[in-house]
């Protein structure tokens, strides 16, 4: 029987090679799921010749697809990596900038005008060459349709000059000008100093016009391309579908002869989508090879399967306090955020997994003269004296039922506003009625919030205090009176120091006005395999994290 | 016989426009804007500073025309046509949705039926056949208990026991990442068809029992057994054929049973299928996809009822005559 | 319609002939049953409505000091949840939610499939076609498919979850009703009163209604049994009473956590067999109660 098998081996792993790698390798997973965790991969037949498969799962419950025009989560992006390239990426330090599809770029020193140099080797999947006029489709399309993005939209698009004024049209922003084949010269309305770190997030790839040209909007839900098709979802990044997108993830192929000049070392990608539960037992019986976003709880019921290495480190997803502004008042905020012990209640409720927050974005430096809201009760009832509110009403404080982020620490929140004096009111609800309750809030008069980008840099703070584009807490707050624009100043100062006395007194106008209270930032554990290397990473942000799948190696 | 078919079929008819309409108020019901149905912040920024936008898609949508009949007879104009609508979570029409986790489902919904009549059936008729002995009192002590526990807490113990304790099995999904094949799959099926077969095999045990024990006493077995038959011959071919006449509208019944356990096991056992569509829908409160599953479900169960009904009538030819009175 | 009265937790109402001798033992035997079951149930009650007695804990108390996850001690006796909560309290406290929704469900469906079953079965024709078609659709969809989308559409509360199970599980109790009408309606004693005059509503509240009375005691007991499992798999599948709310079905859902499943067994456990224990009791007061009642086997009396 084994004498038989690895005969067939020997046959598939030919006919894999004659193919170019696109058999899916039955070595990497055969009899796992049967096999104890001690040995998680014994019968995983070493054979140095043959194609590696990485099996990645991403923990979530946001949508399991992928939407290349339209793309809205972490899961996508991770995805959108491998299949779609950028202009710029990012390192795993998410500062520096490196190439992607251009390989130079130029920045005029007021922080305005980009020219991008694209590399001429540069192709999609079908051979067409990627050039400018790819570019200049994608830019003016997302601001065409601004209709497309229900999901995380692509801000950075639409504040090229002439962006915003496109929306609903089919000119082409004059801000996007092509110099020629490949040469694209961008001017944004605004000068922005962060322009180049942000359109090495994900979500700015380039996308094929000679596939996409034409499509309207609405079309962005549906399109064949749009869902992640074998064959019809195409770009220019390492990667190729050999398994449209479903409910449970995708499979990916490599590119051989690809255009970098290097081809994956990796030949097969399965990439699933999936609940806690599944993976963290598949990853036990050694049928995944990285689990991204593994409950920290989970951690120690891992670590004791060999083979399995462990990255627990602070996430950019801040865990907060919103308020409503036209229910509370100045002093009630800071008065909570008195009350509340941060460093009890990481330690013995979380577990020690989450690193406290002063209040203000932790993107922002922690400046000497920041008030860091340290736990005094008295000082909190001090405040709560002080303040307008009314001690025999309700304090409304909601939270999202589904997520354990929530559900876990709610209760502490309770018992902490509680011996401050407050009577508090938990609401838990699920997710739609949760949305909604952020645009009425008046029902509440503060909701929890986990997520966003925050941690990454000050500058993704923007898309929370922007008050174009609205901050939850800002809700109420009409435009003319938004006090968040500092933000816009210090992107457009480009020299360091500008900005960090701009940043300065933001963060300061933050800490003390507390629009909303940020407490701590929950860990993210991702666990992987001791065979991945080379310059596999996990970025802090992990969206990002795939880009650089070229350098990565996986020894069987 | 004809004439009891087709009148069997006719009563389906206003069955069938009440599931519709169920399905529509399911539709309608939803009170969370749909478009709105993700809480990350980001796109919250986005969809805030865009309200035009959101108005623009949900006239797309047809979400601001008169509930009543305009929205429900385009909607019974586009089911005709086959055309259930789109997710609003994932973008995909609910056909192909739906389509998709079917296989998934039948399959471990027939594995887990077919195991729990192999199961409850003989279990049923040996209880039966030995009222009051110790071996009745110990099987039906076990499905009264199986059937008091919650599917899930069965689950559980199941994962618990036979795949983080004993490592002989998966602790769920469809496949072993990165394999296709049907031994695989097989395997995989093992865990959930199993807790489901015993969750539906509890109270098949006892209607068998029951049914059994009616035609045991029955005047003619009784008259079977004075003419000298053997015990065994009796059971065979007078009570066992007779007793398991009802059996047949019972499975029939056990089926939207089937389905709700389906639900949970697939949610256990991140079963591919259905029932964990149905829970995603819900929790994510997408429209169509929950009108969709009642829709599908609802229609089965009718057709399933309704092949029962008529293979009832020809096992036993007196019902057709008695209801066709 | 070929259909038996199948109530929501698939119990079935089957006669069985047996020898007076035969049918007393058993009697004993399933009263015997009964009468445990009723003994339990009474414990789990007296559990819920003194649970404040019988624990220092408040189910939503985070115990700072002991921290969360930790195992049982003398302090918690059966240690602490996630959130450092007590466990012994929260299952005490979730008894009060199961069994608020148990009786609660059933206590509305009742109302309302009593009401729909008289009117079928007293007046008959299109009325009762109507509500037949009306129960037949609705007895259509699967129960859990049914109720799993009606709670996330009017958010998940135990009121919601009262709500939903006791307005989509009236079926049942209708069809019964309605069935037990019929033949009364031909029997002597409705005739006589209908001879003399007697008017509609006094011989259907006066007459019929106690004489159903029993039949409905047996769908009402195992549609407890059936509803406080709803109420588990509502929880566990997210869609059921809201955490922090302590209900059973929510405790046994952190056992979806690997490491709660296998390493902190005092999280979920108790609740488990607090489930069990009261679903099993409702059965066994159940199947003693059908005894008791059904016509054929009380023949002797």
């Amino acid at each position: 029987m084994k004498a038989r098998f690895s005969a067939l081996l020997a046959v598939v792993t030919l006919i894999a090679v004659a193919c170019g790698g696109t058999t899916t390798s039955p070595s990497a997973s055969s009899g796992a799921s049967a096999a104890p965790p001690s040995a998680p991969a014994p019968s995983t037949a070493p054979s140095a010749a043959g194609p590696t498969t990485l099996r990645v799962a991403r923990i979530s419950d946001f949508l399991p697809s992928i939407h290349p025009v339209n793309l809205g989560t972490g899961n996508q992006e991770l995805m959108a990596d491998i299949v779609f390239s950028t202009l710029v990426d990012v390192d795993k330090d998410e500062v520096t900038i490196l190439p992607d599809l251009a390989t130079t770029w130029d920045v005029s020193p007021d922080a305005t005008t980009y020219t991008f140099h694209l590399n001429p080797a540069a192709v999609w999947s079908d051979g067409k060459p990627v050039t400018a006029d790819d570019v200049e489709w994608t830019i003016a399309w997302s601001a065409q349709n601004p209709t497309a993005f229900k999901q995380i939209p692509t801000n950075m698009w639409f504040n090229v000059k002439g962006g915003k004024e496109a929306a609903g049209t089919t000119t082409i922003p004059e801000g996007i000008k092509k110099i020629d084949a490949n040469t694209v010269e961008i001017t944004l309305a605004k000068p922005d100093a962060t322009f180049l770190r942000r359109i090495a997030g994900a979500v700015y790839y380039i996308l094929p016009k000679h596939k996409l040209d034409g499509l309207t909007a609405a079309q962005a839900d549906t399109c064949p391309f749009c869902l992640g098709t074998v064959g019809e979802t195409i770009g220019s990044g390492p990667y190729d579908f050999s398994e449209s997108i479903s409910a449970g993830g995708a499979t990916f192929t490599k590119k051989t002869g690809y255009w970098k000049g290097k081809d994956s070392q990796i030949d097969t990608l399965v990439y699933k989508i999936q609940e806690s539960n599944v993976s963290v037992g598949q990853l036990a019986a050694g049928e995944l090879d990285l689990v991204i976003r593994v409950p920290p709880a989970e951690g120690p019921g891992l670590a004791s399967v060999p083979g399995l290495k462990q990255l627990n480190v602070p996430g950019v997803g801040i865990f907060n306090i919103n308020f409503n502004n036209t229910n509370t008042d100045k002093a009630l905020r800071q008065a909570i955020a008195y009350a509340i012990n941060r460093p009890e209640a990481i330690e013995k409720v979380l577990g020690g997994l989450a690193t406290i927050n002063y209040t203000i974005p932790p993107g922002f430096k922690v400046y000497d003269d920041i008030n860091k809201y340290e736990f005094d009760l008295a000082k909190g009832k001090d405040l709560l004296a002080q303040s307008k509110w009314d001690k025999s009403k309700t304090f409304r404080l909601a939270l999202l039922a589904e997520d354990p982020n929530f559900t876990v620490t709610a209760p502490a929140l309770q018992q902490y506003l509680q011996a401050l004096g407050l009577k508090v009111e938990l609401t838990a609800l699920p997710t739609a009625p949760y949305t909604d309750l952020i645009q009425k809030s008046n029902d509440f008069e503060a909701f929890l919030s986990f997520g966003g980008s925050e941690g990454v840099g000050w500058y993704q703070s923007s898309i929370y205090f922007d008050c174009a584009g609205l901050g939850t807490s800002q809700l109420k707050l009409p435009k003319d009176q938004c006090i968040y624009t500092p933000q816009f100043e210090a992107a457009a100062a480009v020299t360091g120091d500008a900005q960090d006395t701009i940043l300065h007194k933001l963060a300061l106008d933050l800490n003390d006005n507390l629009p909303e209270i940020y407490l701590w930032q929950p860990n993210y554990l991702h666990v992987y395999s001791d065979k991945l290397g080379g310059g596999f990473a996990i970025y802090p942000n992990e969206r990002e994290s795939f880009q650089k799948i070229l350098d990565w190696t996986y020894s069987q | 016989m004809g004439a009891y078919i087709l009148r069997r079929i006719l009563i389906s008819i206003p069955v069938l426009i009440g599931i519709t309409i169920i399905g529509f108020v399911a539709l309608k019901l939803s009170p969370g804007d749909p478009l709105l149905a993700s809480v990350n912040p980001e796109v919250l920024a986005n969809l805030m500073s865009h309200p035009e936008l959101l108005e623009a898609e949900r006239h797309r949508l047809g979400f601001d025309q008169p509930i009543f009949p305009n929205q429900y007879l385009t909607w019974v104009g586009n089911l005709l046509q086959g055309d259930l609508g789109y997710s609003v979570t994932s973008h995909r029409s609910i056909a192909d949705e739906i389509g998709a986790r079917i296989p998934q489902t039948l399959l471990l919904m027939s594995v887990a039926l077919t195991m729990a009549i192999f199961i409850g059936i003989p279990i049923g008729v040996i209880t039966a056949v030995r009222q009051y002995s110790k071996l009745d009192y110990t099987l039906n002590s076990a499905a009264i208990f199986l059937a008091s526990t919650p599917v899930f807490v069965l689950g559980l113990i199941a994962i618990y026991v036979f795949a983080v304790h004993l490592h002989i099995l998966p602790t769920g999904q469809m496949h072993t990442v990165g394999r296709n094949d049907p031994a695989d799959l097989a395997v995989h099926l093992i865990l959930p068809a199993t807790v489901l077969a015993i969750v539906n095999a509890a109270p098949l045990v006892r209607y068998t029992r029951a049914s059994m024990l009616d035609v045991l006493n029955s005047e003619y077995v009784t008259t079977a057994r004075s003419k000298g038959l053997s015990h065994r011959l009796v059971i065979m071919r007078h009570a066992f054929r007779n007793g398991l006449i009802p059996i047949i509208t019972i499975v029939a019944l056990l089926i939207p049973e089937a389905v709700a356990g389906a639900v949970i096991t697939e949610q256990v056992f991140a079963w591919n299928g259905m029932g964990q569509l149905a829970v995603k829908a819900a929790s994510a409160r997408d429209p169509s996809l929950m009108m969709g599953i009642i829709l599908i479900t609802g229609v089965a169960v009718l057709i399933a009822n309704i092949i029962a009904d008529i293979g009832y009538a020809v096992a036993d030819p007196r019902v057709a005559y008695d209801r066709a009175k | 319609m070929a259909r038996l009265p199948v109530a929501l937790g698939a119990t079935q109402v089957i006669g069985e002939h047996v020898s007076p001798r035969r049918a007393a033992v058993r009697r004993f035997l399933r009263y015997r049953l009964a009468i445990v079951g009723v003994i339990m149930l009474a414990i789990i009650i007296l559990l819920a409505i003194f649970a404040p007695l019988l624990t220092p804990w408040p189910p939503n108390w985070l115990d700072f000091d002991t921290g969360a996850r930790k195992p049982p001690s003398p302090e918690h006796i059966l240690g602490t949840d996630v959130s450092a909560r007590d466990v012994w309290s929260r299952v005490l406290y979730g008894a009060r939610t199961s069994l608020l929704v148990g009786f609660g469900a059933v206590t509305l469906y009742l109302v309302i499939g009593t009401l729909f079953g008289l009117a079928a079965g007293f007046y008959g024709r299109f009325i009762d076609q109507g509500i037949m078609r009306f129960t037949d659709t609705i007895m259509a969809i699967p129960p859990l498919l049914l109720i799993i989308v009606f709670v996330a559409l009017v958010g998940p509360s135990i009121v919601s979850v009262i709500a939903v199970i006791g307005l989509l599980g009236w079926p049942v109790t209708a069809r019964l009703v309605r069935g037990q009408l019929l033949v009364l309606r031909e029997s002597e004693f409705i005739t006589a009163a209908r001879v003399i005059g007697v008017p509609d509503r006094t011989i259907l509240f006066r007459h019929m209604l106690p004489n159903i009375l029993g039949p409905l005691t047996v769908v009402a007991t195992f549609g407890v049994a059936t509803a406080v499992l709803l109420e588990s798999s509502l929880s566990f599948l997210g869609l059921g009473v809201r955490p922090p709310e302590a209900s059973w079905g929510n405790l046994i859902t952190e056992a979806i956590s690997p490491v709660v499943l296998t390493q902190m067994p005092w999280q979920w456990v108790p609740a488990a067999i607090a489930i069990t224990t009261t679903v099993l009791a409702v059965n066994f007061i159940g199947d003693g109660l059908r005894d008791a009642i059904d016509p054929r086997t009380t023949k002797g009396r």
